[in-house]
């Protein structure tokens, strides 16, 4: 079976498949099925611990970065993966809260990944509240070194920014998309001054609607439960999807009258305006007859 | 079969309390958000919110306004007009920013729904009956519309109008029944009585009715 885009954007990039903890009890001779891009994929772990992945009885390159598995399945060389140094920090927990399945296109998921106008509607009382619905004016760019985009100087009130946030603080957010499919989110610690807690959404596309995203913690987090900050996460994204699955169209529009914009929507239009620049395809409303 | 007009019967007028709640409809293909304002008129907007495309059938009614359950966008009963932006409360709203809004209008117990570009010159059309109807159900069947038409007609009931229908069933001898064509493949069955219905009755008529759906969905392999 063949992949179901020739994009170049997904498939000369890594893809993740979830969570690398999978392949704990699959030797080669129990794989894990998988799906990404239309196709089904095997993987399994050699005794020495390392990923392997097939596609169409073909060997596909995998690795295993940051508690998650990544696939490259084009024939190009693979770049290198984003960097995440606070994975690797000392003292950070590492969570993997699992994956969520949203009938979507991921651009969707990513995009609301990136919002903050839907906190006080969408996560009221948690990361939101009526009547704190104002955007400040934050700034976007795209790093010229690393093409990924950066919001920052973002900050929204949140009753309750996290499971272990006690009162509503002025939340301060930093956005970051290092892949079409992928982004983090670096919000005030409310544990440690001047720390920044990481949430990082890695989105696996099983096709042009239909998504999986998982959710990594890499937090100063001292107190609470792994439960505790899964069932928080849990919490918050079966909030957004049914939102998410509402959606017409389901696949994104980058340009075009369909969707209005404004100032408060910054970072979406910078995603956007950055998908379109890279020639996006996947997942990505067409009119018809364009 | 019944003849067509512009007007389509979407749901029962009791559904749809005021300033309260908002029903997701289906009306040729056309998805629907229905709701009520603050000042009793009935409204059918396109279910898509134009900032984000999310359905509006998910949002919230405030008197006159209804609100997008994403980011609180309200929008104006009449015109569909968007009207405030929570997340820029001082600047004023773009003017262009408009839900897509279609003809609704109540008529003896009936929300009748135009799916057209322009409404309809002329009113819908006055249900078989001189009461308002005691409605009884509305349900769903997964075939198209000229199937139910036709398992009405074989069943001897008799044309009342556009999509609608009159005659006796299950021990019910002045039911009046619409059919609404929601999309390609599947349609609504309004049933109601003219008079105030022998509730002893019920249950063979919501069996007969359910009797019904089965066989036009085995017939259409749906």
């Amino acid at each position: 079976m063949p992949f179901c885009t020739a994009d170049p954007n997904l498939r000369n990039d890594w893809l993740t498949v979830g969570a690398a903890s999978q392949l704990r009890a699959a030797p080669a001779a129990h794989p894990v099925p998988a799906r990404l891009l239309g196709n089904d994929l095997l993987l399994w772990q050699n005794d020495a611990a390392a990923p392997h992945c097939s596609a169409d009885g073909r060997a596909l390159p995998i690795i295993s970065r940051y508690g998650y598995l990544w696939v490259h399945t084009g024939d190009g060389p693979a770049p290198a993966l984003f960097e995440l140094p606070e994975f690797a920090q000392p003292g950070r927990r590492i969570v993997d809260c699992g994956g969520i399945g949203v009938a979507t296109s991921g651009l969707r998921v990513v995009e609301n990944f990136l919002d903050m106008a839907h906190f006080p509607y969408v996560h009221t009382g948690t990361l939101g509240k009526v009547p704190h619905t104002e955007v400040a004016p934050y700034r976007t760019a795209v790093d010229a070194a690393s093409g990924e985009i950066w919001a920052t100087e973002c900050h929204f009130f949140q009753p309750r920014a996290s499971a272990s946030a006690g009162d509503g603080i002025d939340a301060h957010y930093r956005y970051r998309v290092m892949q079409p499919f992928t982004a983090a989110l670096y919000k005030t610690c409310p544990n440690r001054a001047g720390e920044w807690d990481v949430i990082g959404l890695f989105v696996q596309p099983l096709d042009d609607e239909q998504v999986i995203a998982h959710v990594l913690l890499v937090y100063d987090e001292d107190v609470l439960l792994d439960a505790e900050m899964i069932a928080f996460q849990h919490m918050i994204f079966g909030q957004d999807k049914p939102i998410l699955e509402s959606q017409r169209p389901r696949r994104l529009p980058l340009s075009g009258p369909l969707e209005a914009h404004m100032r408060c929507d910054l970072t979406s239009s910078t995603y956007r305006r950055w998908l379109r620049q890279r020639g996006v395809t996947f997942g990505v409303h067409r009119e018809p007859g364009a | 079969m019944t003849t067509r007009c512009d007007w389509f019967p979407a749901l029962p007028a009791q559904a749809l309390t005021v300033a309260n709640t908002v029903v997701a409809a289906s009306v040729c293909g056309q998805d629907l958000a229905l709701w009520r304002s603050a000042s009793g008129s009935v409204q059918a907007w396109e279910d898509r919110c134009p900032h984000r495309g999310v359905a509006l059938s998910l949002g919230r009614v405030l008197g006159d306004r209804l609100a997008c359950a994403y980011h609180g966008w309200e929008y104006a009963a009449g015109d569909g007009r968007c009207v405030a932006i929570p997340a820029m409360p001082h600047q004023p709203v773009p003017g262009k920013v408009c839900v897509k809004t279609f003809a609704a209008a109540e008529c003896q117990g009936m929300v009748w729904v135009a799916p057209a570009e322009n409404p309809p010159a002329v009113p819908p059309p006055v249900a078989a009956t001189d009461t308002t109807p005691h409605f009884l159900r509305s349900i769903a069947i997964a075939v198209p519309w000229a199937m139910v038409e036709a398992a009405l007609a074989a069943h001897d009931f008799t044309p009342a109008g556009p999509c609608q229908w009159r005659g006796a069933w299950a021990g019910h001898d002045r039911l009046l029944l619409w059919t609404l064509d929601a999309s390609a493949d599947w349609c609504l069955l309004h049933v109601a009585s003219a008079a105030p219905p022998p509730q002893a009755q019920l249950p063979g008529l919501f069996g007969a009715l359910r009797h019904l759906r089965e066989r036009l969905q085995i017939a259409a392999g749906t």
